[in-house]
């Protein structure tokens, strides 16, 4: 009995041990990050340092969207933001938007379309796919 | 003993200007203690108080890692609760000194008192000095903190309470909780019965929420009801996996329940009523720890309340300092109805090691 409980305790030990290595590692990095973004504004390097973060994944998917103009580069950043947060309301609105912008007129709709059926009260998707409905496109 | 001072030590831990929406430098710190205390505890293998509840417990809390979307959040929400229960075994381990234990609340009160002091009055740069919390925070940490002083002569514990009551007064479930506590260990004469009644019912306060029809009406807006509407929702269907979500998914969850407690109820809602219920994101607790815990860990929630009572039900002597460390531990579950201290890094490491040190004085000589 006596073993039993002692391999259960070292069992058990060592598996927390290991989810906290692995939980630290992942706690220092994004602290990093958030270090140097607060120093230097350099959201590229944060973004490249902690890029499990999804709000400093959408940060930059702004600054490549908006200063950049680098739609490519905002579809892959946004979509792999999507893939650890999938109802990430903004990323996706914002997603649809590059791909609207690319060409791809459906796969923007049933992006705006998959927000409002699981949260009908999104004013910015319900506005996209209204203006796409008109048949206007957003500008680049 | 030197765990419980260096996790009494955790609130004062920041990095200035680093804000990560949730104490990062607070959580690197826990995790890092987490690690040493779990290696510690193996030293002993005949002293793992709760050893087959704690390994059911930490073998649910994993088994959700297969089906997360968000691997990280679940690591590091883990490791929280992971640091928690090495702690809890490293202390419980050996009996101690009540001496030494009394020495440690004092401590515990210091620090509180040193956070408020640094809090308010550091420089005013607030972006500086942001990190070291809200107000709020730290009446919460007060509630947590002032029970310890229980064990004290009176005049002591007069002087802490005059001291610390200041910042439990910034929040409502801090002086609830506070209130409850100094009822129990001080009004009645059956302190030992009354403690463990006590201790029962705060089991089962942050349950309330779950049976209380919180009725959403379309015309004004309750972000807490609201909240808790929607956790609801959130919560039956993450028992349909029964181990839940996930531990750290409930952010990642909650934009997809963000109104369905107003769908669900068919709520006329005008168009200017809904323009009061903002966005769904950035909610990263429901405000009550039954549901966070529901909604992350599953029928892992009834496992920790198992543990918890255990815990409570060990102590058989009426003894001040015993009903001082129930005391603080009493106070923090009724926090948790209204809050989420056993995910705030540093509460959650306060929490474990005081229920380690009232296990540890409460074992039979």
């Amino acid at each position: 009995m006596e073993r039993v409980r002692k391999a259960i305790a070292v069992t058990i030990c060592a598996l927390m041990a290991t989810v906290l290595l692995a939980g630290s590692l992942v706690a220092i990095e994004r602290v990093h990050a958030y270090w140097v973004l607060s120093r230097s504004n350099d959201i590229d390097r944060a973004a490249a340092i902690a890029p499990f973060d999804t709000r400093l994944l959408f940060i930059r998917s702004l600054k490549e969207l908006y200063w950049k103009k680098d739609c490519a580069k905002v579809i892959e950043t946004l979509e792999r933001a999507l893939e650890l947060q999938p109802h990430y309301w903004d990323a996706m609105n914002n997603l649809a938007i590059c791909y609207a912008i690319e060409g791809g007129l459906n796969d923007a709709k049933k992006k705006w379309e998959q927000i409002l059926e699981e949260w009908p009260f999104y004013e910015r998707a319900e506005g996209n796919l209204r203006e796409m409905k008109k048949g206007l496109r957003p500008n680049r | 003993m030197i765990f419980a001072y260096l996790a009494w030590l955790s609130p004062l831990v920041f990095i200035p200007g680093v804000f990560d929406a949730f104490s990062g430098p607070k959580r690197i710190y826990v995790l890092l203690l987490g690690i040493a205390a779990s290696v510690c505890a193996t030293r002993d293998f005949k002293a793992f108080p709760l050893l087959y509840p704690i390994a059911l417990y930490v073998l649910v809390a994993v088994i959700p890692g297969v089906w997360v979307s968000d691997p990280y959040l679940f690591i590091e929400r883990l490791g929280i609760d992971f640091a928690g229960i090495s702690l809890f075994w490293v202390l419980a381990s050996k009996q101690r000194d009540e001496k030494e234990v009394e020495t440690l609340c004092l401590f515990a009160l210091i620090i509180v008192a040193a956070c408020y002091l640094v809090r308010h009055f550091a420089p005013p740069v607030e972006s500086l000095f942001y990190p070291m919390g809200n107000p709020k925070y730290f009446a919460l940490m007060a509630a947590q903190a002032l029970p310890l002083g229980i064990g004290f002569p009176p005049l002591l514990f007069f002087f802490s309470t005059a001291v610390l009551v200041v910042f439990i007064s910034e929040s409502k479930a801090a002086l609830l909780a506070t209130g409850v506590t100094v009822f129990l260990s001080l009004i009645s004469p059956w302190k030992l019965g009354l403690m463990k009644a006590g201790a029962v019912l705060a089991l089962l306060i942050p349950l309330a929420v779950l049976f209380s029809p919180l009725r959403l009406t379309g015309d004004k807006y309750d972000p807490r009801r609201a909240t808790w509407a929607n956790s609801k929702v959130m919560a039956v269907d993450a028992m349909k996996y029964v181990a839940g979500f996930g531990s750290g998914q409930f952010q990642v969850w909650y934009p997809a329940y963000a109104n369905r407690a107003m769908r669900e109820t068919e709520i006329l809602l005008t168009l200017e009523s809904r323009k009061v219920y903002p966005d769904g994101l950035g909610i990263g607790h429901p405000h009550n720890e039954a549901l966070n815990q529901i909604i992350e860990t599953g029928i892992g929630y009834l496992i920790l309340l198992f543990i918890l009572a255990r815990i409570f039900f060990h102590v058989q002597v009426n003894n001040s300092l015993q009903i001082a460390l129930a005391g603080s531990l009493i106070s923090t579950l009724v926090l948790s109805a209204f809050w989420f201290p056993l995910s705030h890094p540093s509460m959650a490491i306060t929490f474990w090691s005081t229920a380690g040190l009232l296990w540890s004085v409460s074992e039979k000589r």
